[in-house]
Formats: structure tokens, C-alpha cells, sequence
């Protein structure tokens, strides 16, 4: 069994994957939106990502909790097939939920209301950026628990500022100015761009969180034994 | 001082590297539009690049040119070539860091051309205390592989000279064997079968021939105390044979010396006589080799405790070749070995002073 179907195995194996992955996404499509705006759920979306990102980065943290990466290093299996497997079945699984979302919104809300393919070009992206992100803030911490009791606090705080749990209209002008530093606000820019229709502002989005992507993984990829 | 306690210069370049980077983020804040922010992000990238890879300096040329372009399109952005500016600063590529500091004081304004000013003198400060780290772990790791060697050479030193005990000790023995064997042996022989002639006497009643015999026991026994008592005297060293081997040494050199021993070399431990030998031997040799003197003088004195040996000579010579370090190098291990000391005054003359210990500790 190569490393890629055990950690897809791993991966499902994790009690809340299954209903993250394929019934949270529909559960969204029913809270209401606000009037001229894209769908609240379309934002939301992007909370529940960040969090099933972090729950697919769990059997890297715990094989280094484990020391499973002493056993691997050991091995003949290089650190950059194990980590590029992990993070490959971490990807797919994400893919399919935004896949899931994406088909679900295009029966619910209609297919002509936005441009789902980039829509799904856009999570996915996203999907890439918050599981680098959850690998590179797995480093910090020794214990995945911990790590993850306080990631719940900071990626909540995260989304809510940077407009994915509400409207980032709604929050003053200094503060809006702030959040672009998070990686998390560039999807709701994403979103507002696509809704306007804008490929620049949303091409830009785009780069940057690849940009933000490359960065965590050449954070969360260092080897810690 | 242990390693792990010291902040290393490279860690030291890293958390500098973070503080300049926040420093830059927040002078460009003000302005901080979405393609300022990709840019930014695109610079700690590269960054980090080199950070988790090995690759050559030389390749950040790239891309600090990029950026020195999208500068010119944006002249905001070029408080970011601060950070290279730094980077080439840090790891020894002068040239390219003063290159981009000229483009950035002909491109920043004043005020915040200090930002530049500010990477440079902290990567220069960095590279130069990492050089001066390296030349130290440089020199120390010098240091100790020379402690090392020394300590070798001292164990094969100890070693060679216990074999020497071993050998002089074994041929000693031999000595004693031979004489005993030569001297008393014979005698002894000759009272054995004397005594068994004389009883063979006393049982055939043979009165007068068996007291012939007894007195001849008597002679041979008294011949064999006499021979004992010899060969005793050839086993103690001949106080004026070391006198004289030193003497001749001295007499026999191609240079005229005058010299003068002072106290009995009998009073030396063997070891001792034989290090003191073969130093001055070196001397000699070694003056015959690199010296052309007028003049050489010699002396050895010895007291309770001590022999110094002095000898100096006026043909100093100014080149000091190989040959002649080592000669001096062994010598003074030979002496260190024996618990003594070696001195080289060079003055208008060249002096040599030897010490010794009569006694020597024995060694384990």
C-alpha cells in the first residue's frame, strides 16, 4: 500500500471527515443570505474548509508526535514523498468537499449565478493554501490537541475578521485594511471579485494565496524529528 | 565555554532578517494596495526559499533584479531591496549589496533611505562577527588537534623509553649471568666435586689426603668470595667512564670547545645520563649543521638534585632551516619526558640551557 492510499485511509478514518466533507457543505446552502450579495454560504464555506484542512493535517502532526518520522527517516522513503502523499490525499479529499459545495450550490441557487468553475478554481486554491497553513501551524506545537484547541480560537477570529462569517463592509475602514495580511481574506476578496465580475481582483487573489501556500509549506515542511 | 551555549551568528541573521522584514511591512503599511502586498509576500518568499534550501547566493541576484524592475513601475517598492541589500551583506557578496544600496539612495528619498543605510550596517555588523566566529572555532579546532598530536607523541614517547628500561634491564641481566657463570661458576665446581673427593676419602679411612682436599675446598671457596667480590665491582659503573664519554665528545667536535663538568655524573640516574648524552650530542650536531662559531663554550653541572647543561656558541646563524626545529623540538620532549626543562637565549650568541632531574618518577 503506498503512502497516499494509507493516508487518504488515515484521513477517512478521522470520525468528522465523512460528514465535513460530504454533509456540512449541504447544511450551509440553507443559511440565509443577505440581499445583493453572494450567498452567505459561499463564505461560510470557507470556515468550513480551513477547519477540515486542519482535520486532513492531523496524520502528519501525529506521526511526528508518534515518531513515526524517526521510523521514516530510517526508511528508505524520502521526506518529500511522504509529506507530498500526505498533503496529495489531504488535497483530494478537500477537492470533492468543494466539489460537493460547488454542485449543490449549482442545483440550489441556479447554475447562472456565478461562474462555478472558477468558483471551484478558487476554493480549491484555497483549500491548498489553509492545509499548508494548518501544516505549518502544526510545527509550533507538540501535541495536536493543544494545537488544535487553540487554532479553533484564531482561525474563528480569522474568518470572522477577514469576512467569510459576515460581510466585510460591515467592519470599519482601518480594520478592513488590516486583515489583507490573512491569508483567509483573500478568498472573501475572491468572492466579492467574482461577484463583480472582476478577473483582475480575482486573478490577483488567486497568486496571492498560492504565494501564501508556498510560504507555509516552506514553513510547515522542515523535517522535525 | 560550550558551543550550544552561544548564540550562533547564523540564528542571530535569521531573527535579524524577521525584524527587518516586519520593519519593512510597516513602512510600507501605509500604502499597503493589494499588489504592494503580493510583492511583499513574493520577497518573504524568496526569502524563505533560501532559508529551507541550499541555494547559491549568487541566484538571489535574480531575483532582487526583478524586483529592482517592478520598483520602476512602483518606486515604493524599492524600501524592499533593503532586504537584499541585507541578504548580500550577510553572506559576503559585497559588491552586489553596495550596488543595490547605490540604486536605492538614487531611487529612496532621504527618510527612509536610512531603512537601507540601517540593513547594510546590520549585515555588514553580522558578516563580520561571523568571520571573526569562524576564525576563532578555526583556531581553537587548531589548538586542539595540535594538544592532541602532542599528547601522541608524549604516549609514544613514555612508551618507547619503558621499552628502553625493559631492554637495558634484560641485557643486564645477561651481564650478571655471564659473569657468574665465567667467574664464580668454576670455582664453585671445583669445591662441589673437592668436597665429594674428600668424603669419598673420609669413607676409605683416608685421614690426611681428606684434609688435603678440605684445605683445597677452602682455597677454591675463599678464590670464588674474591671472584664474587670482582665481578660486584664490574657491575658498579666506572664513575670516570661517563666523564670521559662526555669528555670525548666534546674533544672529538670539529670546533674547538671549551668546556667543564662540574659534580659527580655517577650520581645520575641511568636514563638521566643517557638523555643528558644525547642532548649533548644534539647540541654539538646541531651547531656543527647551522653554525659557523668562533667560539663555543660548554658546561655541566651537577648537584643533589639537579644537572644543567649550558652550552653557547657566537655563530648564529640568521636562516633556521627544518632540519634544525626539529632536532630542538625532540630534544626538548626528550627533557619534558624526564621532568626537566629546555631555554634558547638568542642574543648575539646562541644559548642553550638544559635542566634536569637527577632522580627520575617513575612513570606508569
Amino acid at each position: 500500500m503506498s503512502i497516499f492510499i494509507f493516508a487518504l485511509k488515515e484521513n477517512l478514518r478521522q470520525r468528522l471527515a465523512l460528514l465535513m466533507i460530504l454533509v456540512f457543505p449541504l447544511v450551509l446552502l440553507f443559511i440565509p443570505s443577505m440581499d445583493g450579495m453572494l450567498p452567505m454560504s459561499f463564505g461560510l464555506f470557507g470556515l468550513l474548509n480551513l477547519y477540515c484542512a486542519f482535520l486532513m493535517s492531523r496524520p502528519i502532526a501525529e506521526d511526528r508526535m508518534r515518531k513515526v518520522v524517526v521510523r521514516i527517516a530510517a526508511s528508505p522513503v524520502s521526506h518529500f514523498y511522504y509529506l507530498v502523499s500526505h498533503l496529495a490525499a489531504a488535497s483530494l479529499l478537500l477537492s470533492i468537499q468543494c466539489l460537493v459545495f460547488i454542485i449543490a450550490s449549482a442545483l440550489f441557487y441556479g447554475f447562472s449565478l456565478v461562474n462555478y468553475f472558477v468558483l471551484f478554481l478558487l476554493y480549491c486554491s484555497y483549500s491548498v493554501m489553509g492545509l499548508s497553513f494548518a501544516l505549518a501551524w502544526n510545527t509550533m506545537f507538540r501535541s495536536y490537541n493543544t494545537s488544535f484547541a487553540l487554532f479553533s480560537g484564531v482561525g474563528s477570529i480569522m474568518c470572522l475578521v477577514s469576512g467569510l462569517s459576515f460581510p466585510l463592509s460591515l467592519l470599519p475602514m482601518t480594520v478592513q485594511q488590516s486583515v489583507r495580511v490573512l491569508p483567509t481574506y483573500w478568498l472573501a476578496h475572491g468572492l466579492a471579485a467574482l461577484g463583480a465580475s472582476s478577473p483582475s481582483s480575482l486573478l490577483l487573489s488567486l497568486v496571492i494565496l498560492w504565494t501564501f501556500t508556498g510560504i507555509f509549506l516552506l514553513l510547515g515542511s522542515k523535517r522535525r524529528l | 565555554m560550550r558551543r550550544e551555549n552561544v548564540v550562533s551568528s547564523i540564528v542571530m541573521a535569521r531573527l535579524m532578517l524577521v525584524v527587518l522584514l516586519l520593519c519593512s511591512f510597516l513602512l510600507l503599511f501605509t500604502e499597503l494596495a493589494p499588489l504592494h502586498l503580493l510583492v511583499f509576500l513574493l520577497v518573504v518568499f524568496s526569502h524563505l526559499l533560501r532559508w529551507r534550501f541550499a541555494i547559491p547566493q549568487t541566484w538571489m541576484l535574480l531575483d532582487s533584479a526583478m524586483l529592482v524592475v517592478l520598483s520602476l513601475l512602483m518606486p515604493s517598492l524599492a524600501l524592499l531591496l533593503a532586504l537584499y541589500v541585507y541578504y548580500f551583506a550577510v553572506n559576503a557578496k559585497l559588491l552586489y549589496a553596495f550596488l543595490l544600496m547605490l540604486y536605492c539612495a538614487l531611487v529612496i528619498e532621504f527618510p527612509l533611505l536610512l531603512f537601507p543605510i540601517v540593513c547594510l550596517m546590520f549585515g555588514l555588523i553580522l558578516y563580520f562577527w561571523d568571520e571573526e566566529r569562524r576564525t576563532l572555532i578555526q583556531e581553537a579546532d587548531e589548538q586542539r588537534q595540535k594538544a592532541f598530536q602532542l599528547d601522541q607523541q608524549q604516549q609514544q614517547l613514555l612508551l618507547d623509553y619503558s621499552e628502553d628500561r625493559e631492554i637495558t634491564r634484560m641485557q643486564e641481566r645477561e651481564h650478571i649471568a655471564r659473569i657468574l657463570h665465567d667467574s664464580l661458576g668454576h670455582e664453585l665446581t671445583g669445591a662441589h666435586l673437592t668436597i665429594q673427593a674428600a668424603n669419598a676419602l673420609l669413607l676409605q679411612h683416608q685421614q690426611q689426603r681428606a684434609g688435603e682436599a678440605q684445605k683445597k675446598v677452602e682455597q677454591r671457596l675463599m678464590a670464588a668470595l674474591d671472584q664474587l667480590k670482582l665481578a660486584v665491582r664490574q657491575l658498579q659503573p666506572e664513575p670516570e667512564q661517563h666523564h670521559r664519554e662526555l669528555a670525548q665528545l666534546f674533544q672529538d667536535f670539529s670546533y674547538p670547545v671549551g668546556f667543564s663538568i662540574q659534580g659527580d655524573l655517577s650520581f645520575l640516574e641511568t636514563s638521566v645520563r643517557r638523555v643528558l648524552y644525547t642532548v649533548v650530542k644534539e647540541a654539538l650536531t646541531n651547531i656543527a649543521k647551522h653554525a659557523n662559531p668562533s667560539e663555543v663554550t660548554a658546561s655541566i653541572d651537577i648537584n643533589k638534585t639537579l644537572v644543567r647543561f649550558v652550552i653557547e656558541n657566537d655563530g648564529i646563524s640568521e636562516k633556521s632551516t627544518q632540519q634544525a626545529g626539529n632536532g630542538l623540538r625532540y630534544m626538548r620532549r626528550r627533557v619534558e619526558v624526564l621532568g626537566g626543562s629546555m631555554a634558547i637565549i638568542k642574543g648575539q650568541t646562541f644559548k642553550l640551557i638544559v635542566t634536569l632531574p637527577c632522580g627520575v618518577k617513575e612513570w606508569e
